[in-house]
């Protein structure tokens, strides 16, 4: 079919480029080899063949750069050539144009809905913490019997582990610990909340203030 | 003294302007062929009347084969090294064809008016 070839045509000359130098790099060798044993035939020595061969050809960088500049004014022709070929081609044959841009749509349509869901679902930004693309979760992970790898995180229980993380690694400018727990809160009346227990340094690594209260750690209580 | 004509028989002549891709196309209409023996086949059919440079030869060949007229081949040459064959596509077979005849109509003009003159 028309319509494809001229795609495939235009496919050929965006990608093509680096196969078409080795091409020209053989040409060019065998053109000076030929014209080496010409020459020799007529009675020159091996090097005085290849020179006069090599000084026929004019410079096979020259030979190069012509064949390039034909190609590089050429290309960009083409590739409108193709282009306009190609939409011209798609505005007569109807059918044939329809059914692609309407399966094009309906790819594009879903490929464009599944990214919406997934950037609606992905957590934004966390509110009021600093540097967050430096932020990173250093874990352990521990494989179960099953071979699933689930991890432990009460760290806030282990200080000495946390100590020899952080001295393990100097290129973290910081390093806080947490644990995450139901506990029971009288407020005034008694409720189950959700809470972590933090390491001291945990709202400086945050680069955040308490909401309500005051940081005890700070306060030195 | 007589000024002596800047051009005789026997002297290396130009080949005229948007001809190269006919003669080429002509050349290898027979058979596939090098680089090297295109231009050869064109100086021998000439009496060395035109005489082609790679710099010019390259450039065209390439133009007619990214154009779809030409077609290359890889074959082992005579000392075992990969040679590019260019051959006619039916694509060049029909451009050589138009070409042609636009040739004879041109070489029929002239011809009239250098009679008619």
């Amino acid at each position: 079919m028309k319509i494809l070839y001229r795609l495939r045509a235009l496919a050929r000359r965006l990608f093509r480029r680096n196969g078409i130098e080795q091409a020209l790099d053989r040409d060019l060798e065998d053109y000076i080899e030929r014209s080496s044993a010409e020459k020799m035939r007529e009675g020159m020595s091996d090097g005085e063949a290849r020179r006069a061969a090599l000084i026929e050809l004019g410079g096979a960088a020259q030979v190069r750069e012509h064949v390039r500049e034909g190609r590089a004014g050429a290309y960009w022709e083409g590739v409108f050539r193709d282009i306009r070929y190609a939409l011209r081609s798609l505005g007569q044959a109807r059918g044939f144009s329809l059914s692609v841009v309407g399966s094009l749509s309906l790819g594009l349509a879903g490929t464009v809905v599944a990214l919406a869901l997934i950037n609606g679902i992905k957590p934004g930004p966390l509110p009021g913490v600093r540097d967050q693309e430096r932020l990173v979760e250093v874990g352990i992970l521990n494989q179960n019997r099953f071979g699933w790898r689930v991890r432990r995180t009460a760290w806030t229980d282990y200080p000495e582990v946390v100590r020899a993380l952080r001295e393990g690694m100097p290129s973290l400018e910081g390093l806080a610990s947490f644990t995450e727990s139901r506990v029971a809160a009288t407020l005034p009346e008694p409720r189950s909340l959700q809470a972590a227990f933090v390491s001291p340094n945990y709202f400086d690594v945050f680069g955040v203030a308490p909401e309500i209260g005051s940081d005890l750690f700070k306060a030195g209580r | 003294m007589a000024r002596k004509p800047k051009e005789e028989a026997g002297d290396k002549l130009h080949i005229p302007q948007g001809t190269l891709d006919l003669l080429i196309l002509t050349i290898v209409r027979r058979e596939p062929m090098h680089g090297y023996g295109i231009a050869q086949r064109l100086k021998s059919l000439t009496q060395g009347t035109f005489q082609i440079n790679p710099g010019s030869l390259f450039p065209t060949l390439y133009a007619l084969e990214r154009d779809g007229k030409l077609r290359c081949q890889e074959r082992p040459s005579e000392n075992n090294r990969q040679a590019r064959y260019y051959t006619l596509t039916r694509q060049g077979r029909k451009a050589l064809e138009r070409e042609e005849r636009r040739w004879e109509r041109v070489t029929d003009a002239i011809g009239s008016v250098l009679e008619g003159a």
